[in-house]
């Protein structure tokens, strides 16, 4: 009920909170703690829409069946934009002051921030330079793939999806 | 285990799970777990490891069963996709010092409540924990201190705490995947940690079924914010009344 009235909110304060989003700092300083909520939420959602968009075959495991037609992209350039990505989240997620906020929202900025910090990191040891090991890697995901997807109502997508490459 | 998870838990999710062989291509791949989806359409998975299976040893299957599926991965996961109060990318997190540290305290769980009653199992628990203890050393050992493949294989002989395809798929398996193995004793200390810090700070207000709900009810934290929550929810039971520990 609380995220429901959250997210409604993030959804009507979300054109005005853009810009202090993007750390307009003149704009931000004075924002009130629920305009900053508000605005974090925002992120969130965008954040993880986002991640269900790049990580296709995540988002079918979780039972979001929108990109059962597509796979995960491996490609230098796709890995870059996807930093570049993570570092824009990060640096709009670092302009939000949680000064105010509650245990929980504080909480969600932190652990945003740590995940996002985590990628930067992996992508700084260059961790995707080896996407092929024994255990994991797309050798191994596209065969588990069609265990993961419901076959009965959606085997023309995944027909699909496998067509692509 | 499920009649007992009412002397564990509050909330119990109650979603449903499988048990499966592994599939050949995997053979390479530990015994692990696979989560459903939040619906439950697609049921959690627990994928055993079959490969060369004459020479498998059983005795540590009571412990993996409590480690995979109730209470630990299948447990902790689905209570982690029914938190819907939290932003969605928290319901979904990844933090491997967590999640493998709360599954391999889920198999002192099972001791705690009356299992592990035949005594191979008990040994196979024990060798269990022997065995994460192990991996601290020598996934350290290879990766900062130059161990040899031999020198790794010889130390996981000596510590008679797998099997011989476990000591070679799980030495392969540092080599490739630096300290994701220390993960799950180090995980584990921190869920006892914090066990013991609320219990010896609530006294007879310390409730294990409300101590393990806190535990999982955030979702997925790295181990120092699950620290810092921890020690905000013992202040709030401090301060709650006192009528609930007296029943």
């Amino acid at each position: 009920m609380r995220t429901q009235t959250l997210e409604t909110l993030a959804l009507i304060l979300a054109l005005g909170c853009f810009s202090a989003a993007h750390g307009d700092a003149v704009n931000t300083a004075p924002a009130t703690v629920q305009a900053r909520v508000a605005a974090q939420n925002v992120l969130f959602e965008e954040y993880y829409q986002n991640d269900l968009k790049t990580h296709p075959e995540s988002a079918t495991s979780r039972g979001d069946y929108r990109y059962n037609d597509r796979l995960d992209e491996y490609s230098l350039a796709a890995i870059k934009s996807e930093h570049a990505g993570d570092q824009g989240f990060l640096a709009r997620l670092n302009a939000i002051s949680t000064s105010g906020f509650s245990e929980q929202d504080n909480l969600s900025h932190e652990v945003l921030r740590d995940t996002l910090q985590q990628l930067n990191e992996n992508y700084r040891f260059k961790e995707y330079e080896m996407p092929v090991s024994q255990m994991s890697g797309p050798h191994v995901h596209l065969a588990d793939l069609p265990l993961a997807v419901p076959f009965d109502t959606l085997q023309q997508a995944h027909l699909r999806r496998t067509d692509r490459r | 285990m499920q009649p007992k998870l009412p002397e564990l838990f509050g909330f119990i999710p109650g979603s449903p799970v499988t048990v499966e062989a592994i599939p050949d291509f995997q053979s390479a791949m530990a015994t692990h777990y696979q989560t459903g989806t939040p619906d439950g359409k697609r049921p959690g998975r627990i994928v055993v490891a079959t490969a060369n299976f004459a020479q498998r040893t059983l005795i540590d299957d009571e412990a993996t069963a409590y480690h995979e599926g109730i209470p630990g991965h299948h447990m902790q996961l689905s209570v982690a996709q029914k938190l819907t109060n939290l932003p969605k990318f928290r319901q979904h997190s990844h933090n491997s010092g967590y999640i493998e540290g709360w599954a391999l305290y889920a198999e002192q769980l099972g001791k705690e409540v009356g299992f592990y009653q035949d005594p191979v199992s008990d040994y196979g628990r024990l060798s269990s924990e022997l065995f994460r203890a192990v991996r601290l050393v020598v996934d350290t050992g290879i990766h900062s201190m130059g161990w040899s493949r031999d020198q790794v294989v010889a130390f996981f002989r000596q510590a008679a705490a797998v099997d011989e395809p476990t000591i070679q798929a799980e030495t392969d398996r540092y080599i490739a995947w630096p300290a994701q193995a220390l993960s799950y004793k180090l995980g584990q200390l921190k869920f006892r940690e914090l066990r013991d810090r609320a219990q010896k700070e609530l006294g007879p207000k310390f409730d294990i079924r409300s101590f393990h709900d806190e535990m999982l009810s955030g979702g997925v934290l790295p181990l120092d914010l699950l620290d810092a929550r921890t020690n905000s929810w013992i202040r709030a039971q401090k301060v709650k009344s006192p009528a609930v520990a007296a029943n």
